[in-house]
């Protein structure tokens, strides 16, 4: 798989968000972003995935072209700060509902994937009562339960403990030899430890750094 | 057969359009007059109530129903953009699909709470009083039916709309104000100072209105004047879908 941003460019509110974007992201490889809050990683993901326009330039999958041949990238696993799930299901319920969309997992791999995080499958706590590591937890096993194979995942181990941590890092390098994952973090050592290309990201730009 | 499920789900709020239906009819029930049917049905779509603000209690007490419906899925649509909704919609592949599919369940569910409304309390009606039956009625009921769903659909679908560019609340508050003023126009309109008929021509619920004796071509007019402005706001909601960015997270909290 290729993902392909050509001359990206996103303006909102006068603010350049994403300036002339341009990268070729392939699989096997795991990239990681780093940058200030606001810098435009988040931004980066939202546009690459679909899920916000860009004002011009391309973002192309294989030769196919983002919001012309498709909504949103197939196969996309994202995980976003402060993105919450629906606050009044389980942990369960929460990943039962997502899998409705695709129809890709039943409900032994939802129970699977709850326990590979590290969480309970019958934990009838609802998602808003659990803590911000639990949150993080599921919101993350959401971006991979569905063997998706291009996974955009923004601080991930954001509120996570070390068991935590080291969870993450493990599914990812088992993960990376068929997907495009792209970290955004300010945790160096997890790009420093994950990221075979780092890229430095300031007011929308995207710095490779060798 | 998933439709049939998400049908299901909203068995409470058919419970509540039969009951509704009943208790609006119940005045009727035992009455000995062998009256047409239809004056009691009339009920539903506000006819033979008369322009005058003595009225508005029995005005308001026939727009319960309607209210409800329009208060339970009227953000039905839009809600799925404030909860979990990058989640939702980094897996669904076209949006438009989705919009519309919604827009089609969501008229289906609308047209099921009309007939929930209106066939119990016909068949109760039809068992409990001396009241005359007869295809005339029949036919009433159907047009009754099509122009008060319609007319649900359009304020529903109306609501999902606004509160794309308005928060929910609010959008909901517009369409009521437009429901009540609505609704005072006609009960006044007799003690306006402006040629009446003009006035009625474009009033919601005079539109809404089917008398027993039925004009056909006033119920054609009044179809089209649901129906138009119904499919345009689809399509707006389908442009809305379509058009909404995830720039940040859309939340008005656990609706």
């Amino acid at each position: 798989m290729e993902l392909i941003a050509e001359c990206v460019n996103k303006t909102i509110d006068k603010k350049i968000i994403l300036s002339n974007v341009n990268l070729k992201l392939c699989s096997g490889k795991i990239y990681g972003f780093v940058g200030r809050n606001g810098s435009g990683k988040t931004m980066l993901f939202r546009a690459l995935s679909g899920l916000m326009s860009i004002d011009s330039g391309t973002v192309t999958l294989d030769g196919k072209i983002l919001h012309k041949d498709f909504d949103v990238l197939p196969e996309l696993g994202i995980m976003i700060e402060n993105a919450g799930l629906y606050p009044q299901l389980s942990g369960f319920d929460n990943l039962k509902r997502l899998s409705s969309i695709r129809k890709k997992a039943d409900d032994n791999i939802i129970r699977e994937y709850i326990k590979t995080v590290g969480l309970d499958p019958d934990d009838k706590k609802p998602f808003r009562k659990y803590s911000l590591g639990m949150k993080q937890r599921l919101v993350f096993a959401q971006a991979i339960f569905e063997d998706q194979k291009i996974l955009m995942l923004d601080e991930p181990t954001n509120a996570m403990d070390d068991s935590g941590v080291q969870m993450v890092r493990s599914i990812l390098l088992e993960r990376k030899k068929d997907s495009i994952i792209l970290i955004a973090s300010h945790n160096h050592e997890d790009i420093d430890m994950l990221a075979d290309e780092k890229y430095r990201v300031s007011n929308g730009q995207f710095i490779k750094e060798e | 057969m998933k439709n049939v499920i998400i049908l299901c789900k909203d068995k409470c709020i058919y419970l509540i359009a039969v009951l509704s239906g009943i208790v609006l009819m119940l005045p009727f029930a035992g009455s000995n007059e062998a009256v047409k049917t239809e004056y009691y049905l009339c009920a539903f779509s506000f006819a033979l109530l008369g322009q005058n603000i003595s009225y508005i209690v029995q005005f308001i007490s026939h727009f319960i129903p309607l209210f409800i419906i329009q208060f339970y899925w009227g953000i039905s649509l839009y809600k799925s953009f404030c909860v979990a909704s990058i989640y939702v919609f980094s897996r669904r592949n076209h949006r438009v699909k989705w919009a519309l599919r919604e827009l089609w369940m969501l008229l289906l569910k609308t047209v099921i709470f009309i007939a929930a409304v209106i066939v119990p309390a016909f068949i109760m009606l039809t068992l409990s009083s001396h009241a005359v039956t007869d295809i005339n009625t029949v036919k009433h009921a159907v047009w009754m039916f099509i122009m008060l769903s319609l007319y649900s659909f359009e304020m529903i679908a109306l609501i999902n709309l606004l509160a794309f560019f308005l928060e929910s609340g609010v959008a909901f508050a517009i369409v009521q104000i437009i429901n009540m003023l609505s609704i005072a126009v006609y009960l006044l309109s007799v003690n306006l100072k402006i040629d009446e008929s003009i006035i009625l021509e474009f009033n919601l619920f005079s539109r809404l209105m089917v008398e027993p004796d039925i004009d056909i071509w006033k119920v054609s007019v009044s179809l089209l004047y649901f129906l138009i402005p119904s499919v345009i706001i689809s399509l707006l909601i389908v442009r809305a879908v379509k058009k909404t960015q995830f720039t940040k997270s859309i939340y008005e909290g656990d609706v």
